[in-house]
């Protein structure tokens, strides 16, 4: 995020787009609520009328899968009603007369019967968000990411928020507010494919010198071409390109998309080595399971979404023979030829973070201590932070200019059709994350979400199969079949359904489809083609569906018994110690 | 949702929310018992399981209740919830086995071997300041407990 | 009761709350004041806690650290030396056989931290000697 969290509630203008507060950040969404009661406008570009759909000045239905569309015909209508700030474009970016070449083309006249947005409203959209003082900030989430063209539509965002100046002041700019707990920390800390800690190019030879010197290895051992993204490891497998896989804190088998087929091919691995803390789905086709101590067993940093380091603590001491993540794989770094002995996270965050990222220095452990945090950069001990990036209209490029990129719209992947007539599109849902191991163990949340989860359906196409709300139902698409609830749910637009990733047994990633872009690798989660058909005999889905999540439960506990020295044939029924929620 | 069912289990009480949520496109709206002057739940029940007390909160006594669920048929506003103890977790029990849809509604299921159980917002008053958790926890400030005298102006 | 400070694992907003221990097991948890969150919490950051007690709702906690001799055979449970040695022979067998690229690692967006993150990619890179590192970031 180009702003701060807290900051969300003084801008003049709030655009979300493709994001859903409510249920992905809830404290969030309070700040969107007090933006509105101060006086700001809100403005809603979802396919959904989500939560802060209602309290916005402007709803824009837009139809699933269009987003490069609609954002192309946005910056359109802000440069042909006059609204765009020529000094900063003149000023701060590069590029203009060649992105216009292409979004002159996408007026919303032309771009209605795609994007289902009507001309006026568009425009109105525009204005509202370019002439929003004292400035207006962009937010989006999956809905912009999880799609076939999310590169290309972030470069539009980018684009839209630096033609009209609403980028480089306080409170304003581009927003992507980033889901997990420490996905700005993995990032922050290099676990990508292309950069170091910091965002330090790997195909820089000045960096690698810089890490080979602190890391005390010569530079040769460093590679200098960029690695491969996780999101494509079936395929990589299946080339015969990746014979191991070390996989830490992470259940792929829950949450990336054809889950199916890429449990066949991580079978194939000549090693899976698996770092967690549960026995996920993941876990079952590991080879070497390591357990490792959970969040509150161990203490550190995290990232916020908004740049912000804050410090989090220990509260109880490891459990059986768990060990620290970084005190596994500093002993196994060690076994393999490179010795590392850190003795504490505070070692380990001042000599492989602050002293290699000078942007970082300044947070200390000293200075995060309590309810300090610092948004980085932060260069220096006594540096505030900096919760707005680009200030004056600096940007992060040789000669400070952003550069402004614009692409044509292509359709989704995989479009509806007669035997597939539905779109599926995956949503979080607030009472659980993502795959579920930590929420799914909590007594209250599980009391509130069950499996086989909901999948919501607009009142129509609902109508038109004969289901009801709570109704058990078939999903299915080319990759696979599921069970899950039907909620029925006026909120949805016609010929789309929203099922969120957790469930297992309502598992809308078995349908998902693994498309993936070839520049950031993300699937595209938000477009795939299916079908939903009610079951008759409602009370026999209601036992399948007990008794699949019953026997998934078993399946993992048993295995997971082999810890305690049993065998899964020999445990007793693992049912005895899941006593249900009760 | 989750604060109520949290402080209620903790207290003994049935473990179920007494708020709910209901999302149309038009509204957005928790439900939850309105603690009526001339309860009709109050009324109907057949063992004086409710009562009322001076400030006017209308209480469930789980112990007491035999399950007739005559209260969440009296209900006008849907507030009165069927809870119970499920036997998952009793002797070797790992999962009840359904006999119903859950799109059948509560009132008309019942599963072999439940203890049910009416279950209804109490304003928290298990704990010893009495305050309703969902009021506290909140984050947008948008419920309010509001007295009688309020609610009269 | 003891008190630890801590911030929330669940999504990225970053709340911090206090975990409350007692007799080593979290009763609860309290939301403070942090710059984000402002004593808020959501349902998650509030009942999300006890987990950390083993609950087994769902599926059971890990204890010790187990593997398969050969694939497809049952999960053993063997010591951390066993373990640890087991992954760095193979891993230097795949190494030696396809070269470093052959072996994909990921940090984890989640729980660990950034310190984990650090030490996993310093090990991808400087041990491995391959830029193969990704963490869950895009579902």
């Amino acid at each position: 995020m180009s702003c701060s969290i807290p900051g969300l509630e003084d801008a003049g203008c709030l655009f979300l787009f493709g994001y859903n507060p409510n249920t992905s950040h809830p404290v969030v969404a309070r700040r969107i609520v007090k933006a509105k009661e101060k006086g700001a406008r809100i403005i809603v570009g979802d396919p959904r009328f989500i939560e802060t759909a209602r309290i916005a000045n402007i709803y824009l239905p837009l139809n699933n899968g269009t987003n490069l569309a609609f954002l192309n015909t946005f910056a359109n209508a802000i440069v042909t009603e006059g609204l765009h700030d020529q000094q900063f474009i003149d000023n701060h970016t590069v590029g203009f007369d060649d992105w216009w070449k292409i979004v002159e083309q996408y007026t919303p006249e032309r771009t209605e019967a795609v994007t289902g947005i009507a001309p006026q409203l568009m425009r109105e959209a525009a204005r509202m968000y370019a002439t929003a003082k004292p400035s207006a900030v962009l937010c989006w989430g999956m809905g912009v990411t999880q799609q076939k063209q999310n590169v290309e539509s972030v470069h539009a965002i980018a684009a839209i928020a630096c033609i009209s100046g609403q980028i480089g002041k306080p409170n304003s700019g581009v927003a992507p507010v980033r889901g997990q707990n420490n996905v700005q920390g993995s990032c922050d800390t290099g676990c990508l494919p292309h950069i170091f800690p910091g965002y330090q190019p790997i195909t820089s030879l000045e960096a690698r010198e810089k890490f080979a010197k602190a890391w005390s290895v010569p530079v040769e051992k460093l590679s200098g071409h960029v690695g491969y993204k996780v999101s494509n490891i079936g395929s990589l497998i299946e080339e015969g390109k990746v014979h191991a896989f070390y996989n830490m804190g992470e259940d792929p088998l829950q949450t990336e998309p054809d889950t199916n087929k890429l449990e066949r091919q991580l079978r194939q691995l000549d090693i899976f080595i698996c770092q967690d803390i549960f026995m996920t789905q993941t876990c079952l086709a590991a080879d070497v399971i390591l357990p490792a101590t959970s969040w509150g067993e161990h203490e550190g940093t995290f990232s916020a979404s908004d740049r912000r380091f804050q410090r989090f603590s220990a509260a109880l001491p490891p459990k059986g023979e768990c060990r620290h993540d970084w005190d596994i794989i500093q002993d196994l770094s060690t076994r393999m030829g490179h010795p590392m002995s850190y003795q504490n996270t505070e070692e380990i965050w001042d000599n492989e973070m602050r002293a290699l990222w000078e942007r970082a220095y300044g947070a200390s452990y000293e200075r995060l201590e309590g309810l300090g945090s610092l948004q980085w950069p932060v260069p220096s001990l006594d540096h505030p932070g900096t919760p707005d990036l680009h200030l004056g209209g600096n940007f992060n490029k040789p000669d400070g200019r952003a550069r402004l990129y614009a692409s044509d719209f292509e359709q989704p992947t995989e479009m509806p059709c007669e035997q597939y007539p539905l779109i599926l599109c995956t949503v979080r849902e607030v009472g659980h994350y993502s795959c579920r191991s930590m929420t799914g163990n909590c007594r209250a949340l599980s009391k509130l979400a069950e499996e086989p989860g909901y999948a919501h359906v607009n009142p129509v196409d609902a109508g038109r199969r004969g289901i009801k709300q709570d109704d058990l139902i078939w999903v299915f698409s080319r990759r696979g079949k599921i069970i899950t609830r039907a909620e029925i749910d006026s909120r949805v637009n016609e010929g789309t359904i929203y099922m969120t990733y957790q469930w297992w047994i309502g598992k809308c990633n078995e349908l998902t489809i693994h498309a993936v872009d070839d520049k950031a690798a993300t699937p595209e989660d938000k477009y795939s083609a299916c079908q939903i058909e009610v079951i008759d005999d409602q009370v026999w889905a209601e036992r399948y569906a007990m008794e699949s999540y019953m026997k998934m439960k078993e399946l993992l506990a048993g295995e997971a018994a082999a810890q305690f020295g049993s065998t899964a044939a020999q445990k007793d029924s693992g049912l005895n110690s899941f006593g249900g929620s009760a | 949702m989750a604060v109520c069912t949290e402080g209620h289990k903790r207290a003994g009480l049935q473990g179920e929310p007494r708020i709910t949520l209901f999302e149309t496109r038009e509204v957005v709206a928790a439900i939850t018992c309105h603690h009526c002057v001339e309860a009709p739940c109050l009324k109907v029940c057949p063992i004086d399981a409710i009562s009322s007390d001076d400030l006017g909160c209308v209480r469930v006594d789980e112990k007491r209740c035999i399950g007739c669920k005559l209260c969440a048929i009296a209900c006008p506003f849907g507030a009165m919830h069927v809870g119970g103890t499920p036997t998952t977790g009793v002797a070797g029990v790992g999962y009840y086995t359904p006999s119903f849809p859950a799109s059948a509604s509560p009132i008309l299921q019942w599963e072999i071997g439940v203890y049910a159980c009416a279950v209804k917002c109490d304003l928290c008053s298990y704990l010893p300041n009495g305050s309703p958790r969902c009021v506290a926890f909140c984050v947008t400030n948008a419920l309010r407990l509001v007295s009688n005298e309020e609610s009269k102006k | 009761m003891q008190k630890h400070m801590a911030v929330c694992p669940y999504c990225g907003t970053g709340c911090k709350l206090n975990l409350l221990v007692d007799n080593g097991v979290v009763v609860g948890v309290e939301p403070l004041d942090g710059h984000t969150n402002e004593g808020n919490l959501c349902l998650k950051g509030l009942c999300g806690y006890d987990f950390l007690n083993d609950t087994k709702i769902l599926t059971p906690r890990l204890y010790h650290p187990m593997l398969r001799p050969v694939k497809g055979a049952p999960l053993q449970r063997v010591s951390w030396d066993n373990a640890l040695n087991f992954v760095a022979e193979k891993l230097l067998a795949i190494i030696d056989k396809h070269g470093p690229d052959a072996v994909m690692t990921t940090g984890s967006s989640r729980g660990p931290g950034n310190e984990a993150n650090l030490i996993m990619q310093r090990f991808t890179r400087a041990c491995i000697g391959t830029n193969n590192i990704d963490n869950c970031a895009r579902t």
